[in-house]
């Protein structure tokens, strides 16, 4: 009891602050973006040494990684880091730590992984690619359709999202026939709601 | 109350307004150009959480409040920012994902369709010429006489950029 009244209001416990205490308004902010910046030289040294492995998932496990680092990180540093205005101290260390990894995981999510998600699925993005690096800047459809992204073809490029479909149990195939299943139907009347709600009509294929 | 907390409640209020605010914008206006209500309707709550901030703080006075008012700033704005970026691609995907538009094909034609039937609406010059037509439209290409897209200054920085990303992840052509 007395030890649980300590974590929240004991100042001096182990040297940092109990729960309820408070620190820097901004030390969140500042340490999430520091260790975001080290989680995206993690990702990058990652995908550069280890080019096999499935990157979507091995940048996971490097923003798992980064989290018990911003913990530690969090800890092992004083209220204001050493240069904040002392005047700057006030939430409690809960809100304040809850904040960080908030913005730990927007900077990864909408973020890393997004430009990673671009930058190797990105449709349009590839489209504007092969145009832009082709001799005469321009492309026709019937290019693309052959063409498309360094000449594998747009046949391809399906070929990978029928893929992801089959493999997250979406679609199967019976012979000639491609058949929604039971959890494909469920995510189809989801983002038929979604589209409703949202006013969108049907995506350009 | 704490800049924290000023922060938090500001932008938690702010971003609703603004989920509401694009919704009520396209249901009212029949808008279609969904990235521009987006677009704007962000600008507009942003700036009434920075406006919200500094009214709440500005009652207070001296120099506790201006620095109250800065931290404020910082945490209020960042959140809102943090919960777009996040927001953001979860819209893009209900909107141009090929994924989600094949299970969603298949599910109007009653769960089944002949794999050909796909490839030939996803895979075609047709649909590609839509792609290109909505790409002309955000000014990435122009259509010349000759029946070829063109692309425009526009597309060369954003290509340029994620060439550089694709170089250095390792990335290969993707697509």
């Amino acid at each position: 009891m007395q030890s649980g009244l300590a974590i929240l209001y004991n100042v001096h416990m182990f040297g940092r602050p109990g729960l309820l205490m408070s620190e820097s308004d901004v030390k969140a902010v500042l340490l999430a973006s520091l260790v975001s910046l080290c989680l995206f030289a993690a990702m990058t040294t990652a995908f550069r040494f280890r080019p096999h492995l499935p990157k979507a998932l091995l940048s996971l496990r490097v923003f798992y990684g980064s989290l018990p680092v911003l913990l530690v990180t969090y800890w092992a540093t004083p209220a204001d880091l050493g240069f904040l205005p002392s005047e700057m101290a006030g939430g409690p260390v809960w809100l304040d730590l809850l904040l960080a990894v908030f913005f730990l995981s927007a900077s990864y999510f909408g973020g890393w992984l997004q430009l990673y998600n671009i930058g190797s699925r990105g449709y349009s993005l590839r489209i504007a690619m092969d145009a832009a690096l082709s001799p005469r800047r321009s492309l026709t459809p019937e290019e693309v359709l052959t063409g498309y992204s360094d000449g594998h073809g747009l046949t391809w490029m399906y070929d990978t999202r029928m893929d992801g479909l089959r493999q997250g149990g979406f679609v199967t195939d019976q012979g000639e026939m491609t058949v929604l299943e039971e959890r494909g139907r469920k995510t189809a009347g989801l983002f038929r709601m979604l589209r409703s709600i949202y006013v969108l009509g049907k995506a350009s294929p | 109350m704490t800049a924290q907390w000023i922060g938090v409640i500001a932008a938690t209020i702010w971003f609703v307004m603004f989920m509401l605010g694009h919704l009520a914008w396209v249901h009212l206006t029949g808008e279609r150009r969904f990235a521009l209500v987006l677009r704007n309707a962000f600008k507009l709550s942003l700036a009434g959480c920075a406006l919200s901030i500094t009214i709440y703080c500005g009652m207070g006075g001296g120099n506790a409040s201006m620095l109250l008012w800065l931290t404020s700033m910082v945490i209020g704005p960042m959140i809102m920012a943090c919960a777009f970026v996040l927001y953001i691609p979860f819209i893009f995907v209900i909107a141009t994902s090929l994924s989600v538009e094949t299970i969603l094909m298949l599910d109007e034609a009653g769960g089944t369709l002949p794999r050909q039937a796909l490839y030939d609406r996803f895979v075609s010059a047709e649909a590609v010429r839509a792609r290109l037509e909505i790409m002309r439209g955000n000014g990435l290409f122009t259509l010349g006489e000759d029946g070829r897209y063109l692309a425009t200054e526009k597309a060369f920085p954003p290509t340029r950029f994620f060439l550089a990303v694709k170089r250095m992840w390792n990335l290969g052509s993707g697509g």
